[in-house]
């Protein structure tokens, strides 16, 4: 019986795929990998949750051959590229730029995994001053929350100035607590390209994005949605 | 083949030798260096930028005229203030309108004529509304076969994928909406395989006849609007990105699409994805923190892409894909005539043409 391939689909016909597998297995058993922009021309890349929270291994390719893997921690970046089908370690990079920020009571994911470990929902919330709708349309999921028993935790985009974010969210009357987030998991999930980005999560499992604001009866479909994909894959 | 001597009549050029700069950055009006703004649309000529999100002077939707130059021939931007709300956008093609919703009460959508925003500013007024067809995250788009005197385009709200089409006609001094479009949803075909919401942040193509969105897998797909607006994939990115923006049509060649993307070692960047070729590359330079608010980079008819860097203090950033190498840094050497933009003396293309009506 053959093992199945920890590698995404577009890359199981590497050279040395068996070492691959066997490297890959150090951080993830089965990942679920998700294609990110290519970051240089012919140079593919692919990003996984790895079995430990708030660590993430990204796999590159480039013209199907030659291949980096990268370890993404809190503390560090690693960097493995491979040479007659062996890793060797390369280089030891600082931790993403954004980790590197000095800011005071950030929502870190060390908070982010007991919330997402309980068995109550929540709701991360990622606004920025830069999405009006992610600071006019915020009543509309803080409603939600309180009618499908939600809690609702917003974090403020990081690259943002918390005066900027006081002055643009004091235009709209919102009382909230106004926290950066210093959290690998959110960044590598992506689609912070755009706020507001809001994930369900609880039961140990983060749901698939909500993207951008919503009028209610749609936001409630879509919240009751992946609280129910959450329960069913809680339960198997 | 209408559709592009549609855009080439709008925009004739005198072309000299000379390449645009590979590479631009002019600074923001100081008023907006405060605000992180929201929306970044760009002009056809790259001459005008329409912001949203700036609460400046009672306005909130903003354009920036760059055709000013002080006496050290330095762009200049000068501010345009709006009587428009919300994340008013272009009707894409020629801007002779823009698209602006009202979202006290979702009562109306109000479309405004370019050049009477660019004269009379805030004392503007809406030449167009639309009660039923008003909604946040909308895209319009004017479609082939729309002239001077007979606007014809489509918007698109997000939600439900609600689309309607438009024309409109001078008549006793103001527009009328000849068309009997009534509100359809947009790719109805491909609902029941996919879900009733599966066209996420969608934005039009300059000739309103594609439509790129987010599926379900959170992709970027290019889809191809039939007349009956059933839709068909063109493209399927295999990632996800901010909105697009599409370039203008041209003979013979799919085109490209400039959007912001994530990759985890890279971070935030400005990309172009040629469509033809399946290619992507990086305009933008780790410096310009392309996240949040340029995240919506825009392309003239001429092929320079412009974003809006979100470095300290912002600036506008303009470049030429074609002088570019793959990770945005700049080309050595002086720039190859053959590849690179030329300079044109555009006439008439600052102001839409007249419609009539003044619009």
């Amino acid at each position: 019986m053959t093992m199945a391939s920890r590698l995404p689909d577009e890359m199981i016909h590497l050279k040395c795929q068996e070492q691959i597998e066997k490297d890959l297995g150090k951080y993830v058993q089965n990942p679920n990998w998700q294609r990110n922009v290519d970051p240089q021309l012919n140079v593919k890349s692919y990003s996984a949750p790895s079995d430990q929270f708030g660590r993430w291994v990204e796999i590159q390719t480039f013209k199907d051959t030659y291949l980096h893997i990268f370890e993404l921690s809190k503390t560090h970046t690693f960097q493995y590229s491979h040479k007659n089908c062996k890793y060797i370690y390369n280089s030891d990079m600082p931790a993403l730029d954004f980790l590197k920020k000095k800011t005071q009571n950030t929502f870190t994911d060390d908070e982010f995994e007991k919330i997402v470990n309980k068995n109550e929902f929540s709701l991360i919330y990622a606004w920025s001053p830069t999405m009006i709708y992610s600071m006019s349309e915020m009543h509309i999921f803080q409603q939600a929350c309180k009618k499908l028993g939600l809690k609702f935790i917003p974090v403020l985009d990081y690259t943002q100035s918390i005066e900027d974010a006081k002055n643009q969210l004091s235009k709209y009357k919102k009382d909230i607590a106004i926290r950066h987030y210093k959290s690998i998991e959110l960044e590598m999930r992506g689609g912070l390209t755009h706020f507001p980005v809001s994930y369900v999560v609880g039961k140990k499992i983060i749901s698939q994005k909500i993207f951008g604001a919503f009028t209610s009866d749609l936001l409630d479909r879509e919240m009751k949605k992946r609280i129910d994909l959450i329960n069913l894959r809680s339960t198997k | 083949m209408i559709k592009i001597l549609f855009f080439v009549l709008f925009f004739v050029k005198l072309t000299f030798s000379e390449c645009v700069p590979a590479r631009q950055e002019i600074s923001l009006p100081s008023k907006m260096e405060n605000y992180p703004g929201s929306y970044f649309r760009i002009h056809p000529t790259g001459n005008y930028i329409l912001a949203s999100g700036v609460p400046i002077n009672g306005s909130s939707v903003v354009m920036i005229d760059l055709t000013k130059k002080n006496k050290n021939n330095i762009i200049e931007p000068k501010l345009i203030l709006t009587s428009m709300n919300n994340e008013a956008y272009p009707v894409e093609g020629s801007w002779k309108l823009f698209a602006s919703p009202n979202h006290d009460g979702w009562s109306e959508m109000q479309y405004y004529g370019f050049n009477q925003v660019l004269d009379k500013q805030k004392k503007a007024t809406s030449l167009f509304s639309d009660r039923e067809h008003n909604q946040f995250y909308h895209s319009s788009a004017e479609l082939p076969g729309s002239t001077t005197t007979n606007i014809k385009f489509r918007t698109l709200l997000w939600q439900k994928g609600l689309c309607k089409d438009y024309e409109l006609v001078p008549e006793n001094g103001k527009l009328v909406n000849k068309s009997t479009s009534k509100q359809y949803r947009l790719c109805q075909n491909l609902y029941s395989e996919n879900g009733d919401d599966f066209l996420g942040s969608p934005i039009l193509s300059k000739d309103g006849t594609e439509v790129a969105a987010r599926n379900d897998d959170g992709h970027a797909v290019i889809y191809k609007i039939a007349d009956n607006g059933d839709c068909s994939i063109e493209d399927d990115l295999g990632y996800s990105t901010s909105k697009v923006n599409f370039s203008y049509p041209k003979k013979d060649s799919k085109g490209q699409i400039v959007f912001a993307a994530y990759d985890p070692t890279g971070g935030n960047s400005i990309h172009i994805y040629d469509r033809d070729k399946k290619v992507t590359k990086k305009l933008s330079q780790k410096g310009d923190n392309s996240r949040g608010t340029p995240g919506y980079p825009g392309m003239t008819l001429d092929g320079r892409v412009v974003f809006i860097a979100n470095s300290t203090p912002r600036k506008i950033v303009i470049v030429d894909p074609s002088q570019l190498n793959d990770d945005g840094s700049v080309k050595s050497g002086s720039a190859d005539p053959k590849t690179c933009i030329q300079i044109a003396a555009q006439s008439g293309v600052n102001r839409t043409e007249q419609g009539g009506i003044g619009i």
